[in-house]
């Protein structure tokens, strides 16, 4: 026979030596003495990269376990009476709790407070009344990601992507201003500088500076504009365009901590207008005399309204 | 107090070295101890010592550090078996002549082998990746190419004639 492995189009038998049907004795018979030990490297080679570029991640976890269990060893060894071990385990508990935990902020906000907020990489949050974000310091330069309950704005200084989530959908941007609130079922984004995408959880926008997007209940988004340079809020007075009263008093109740009593007037009446946040009095006139709602307060931070 | 976010003791942080580094440690040791098992076992220690060490260690040099660890654990491992080693090191040796039981891999040999891979030409590369990292019979890949197993069988032959050609005698 002659040289058949290197020429011979028609050949199969190495295909079957390597899948087990053709044993080694077999092979070596039909080929030169220098091919077969090359072969049978060449299969070795093959099944140790298979090995070598396998997942690691069997390791990790043994890794994990064995330095997990470290640490109840070196609290066993150390017998100093019952309470410091007590106190010992408390202590690494808490540590491990914290080496294994990441490293996540809250900031809240409470009846008629606003916060500024600065995050590591020198974005600002400000916060308005009754919000709550949250994130994650620990891989915050990674991953600028967060989560609003309620309305802030956003000074989002130039870097890797900025994503708000919130529970009625997200708004992702690069470097920019925009304000975001966001309650159970009341959405809205708008845009003072740069570029803004945002995504509801059933459609996708991109906002250009003064565009406004909005998404009540689950009604179609509405896009609109507005001529402010920064939300009214920052300085002092809520402003709403169009908007269901019921969210207005929301507002309000938020502002100023009270209690509205709408049910005896129609909450989806629409409103255009603001009110301060200095003084509940003129709140309550500037809201309610323009749709000639009536208000009396029964008792302290309780009001109720009606026509 | 303001967190380094680049503290190899946070979770995270180990974790993401570990990712980075891992195989390329892994690849490290098998090459020096010649055993997969061997390597695995010294990749955990190194990245344990890590662990132990992670706030003694600077995040920008963590890379040179577990290479040396690796190094000196293998070395440490060589010691404490050196007579075993030694013996079954020239054992071996001695048999590849005649029924190579051990083969021995060099770094080179392996990065020759898998540039050879992925320079076969397309179609015995095809079939060769889908049956040596999907792990698919030479049937399985016949039925999803719509060719015979046959076709299949030369075109894996093919392949192993190139890559013999490619490498040369060892």
């Amino acid at each position: 026979m002659e040289n058949q492995n290197s020429n011979s189009k028609e050949e199969t038998f190495l295909a079957q030596w390597l899948e087990g049907k053709l044993s080694d004795t077999e092979l070596k018979i039909r080929i030169s003495q220098a091919d077969y030990i090359t072969y049978l490297k060449l299969r070795k080679g093959l099944e140790v990269s298979d090995q070598l570029n396998a997942s690691t991640e069997d390791s990790f976890n043994r890794i994990q376990e064995k330095t997990a269990n470290k640490k109840t060893i070196v609290r066993k060894l150390r017998p100093v009476g019952w309470s410091i071990g007590v106190a010992a385990s408390i202590v690494l508990l808490f540590g491990l709790f914290s080496i294994f935990s990441t490293n996540i902020v809250t900031h809240e906000t409470n009846f008629g407070e606003t916060k500024t907020i600065s995050l590591i990489d020198g974005s600002q949050v400000i916060l308005n009344s009754k919000s709550t974000i949250t994130y994650n310091e620990s891989n915050w330069k990674e991953k600028r990601q967060l989560t609003l309950n309620g309305e802030a704005y956003f000074k989002v200084k130039k870097g890797s992507t900025f994503t708000v989530n919130t529970n009625n959908g997200s708004v992702r941007v690069l470097g920019t201003q925009f304000n975001v609130t966001s309650s159970d079922d009341f959405f809205d984004v708008v845009c003072y500088e740069g570029k803004v995408r945002v995504w509801t959880n059933s459609s996708s926008h991109i906002l250009l500076p003064s565009q406004r997007i909005r998404k009540i209940n689950d009604d179609q988004s509405e896009s609109s504009t507005t001529q402010l340079l920064e939300p009214t809020w920052i300085d002092g007075e809520s402003t709403f365009k169009s908007v269901p009263i019921k969210y207005v008093i929301t507002a309000l109740e938020q502002q100023y901590n009270i209690k509205i009593d709408s049910e005896s007037i129609d909450d989806s009446t629409i409103f255009s207008g603001g009110f301060p946040h200095n003084n509940l009095n003129i709140a309550l006139i500037t809201v309610f005399d323009a749709l000639h709602i009536n208000y009396n307060e029964k008792e302290k931070h309780n009001i109720k309204l009606r026509y | 107090m303001p967190k380094d976010n680049r503290n190899i003791c946070e979770s995270k942080n180990f974790e993401a070295i570990y990712n980075a580094y891992a195989k390329d440690i892994r690849r490290f040791l098998f090459y020096k101890t010649q055993d997969l098992d061997k390597a695995e076992d010294i990749l955990q220690d190194v990245f344990i010592k890590l662990w132990d060490n992670c706030s003694k260690v600077d995040y920008d040099k963590v890379k040179s550090y577990i290479y040396s660890i690796a190094n000196n654990m293998f070395l440490n491992e060589v010691k404490h078996q050196k007579v075993a080693h030694n013996y079954n090191k020239y054992n071996k040796r001695e048999s590849t002549n005649e029924s190579p039981e051990f083969i021995m891999l060099e770094k080179e040999f392996m990065e020759k082998l898998e540039l050879t891979i992925a320079n076969l030409p397309e179609k015995q590369r095809k079939v060769f990746l889908m049956n040596r990292i999907e792990k698919k019979k030479y049937r399985e890949i016949a039925l999803l190419l719509n060719i015979s197993v046959k076709a299949v069988e030369k075109r894996m032959h093919q392949a192993l004639v190139i890559m013999r050609k490619e490498i040369g005698n060892v």
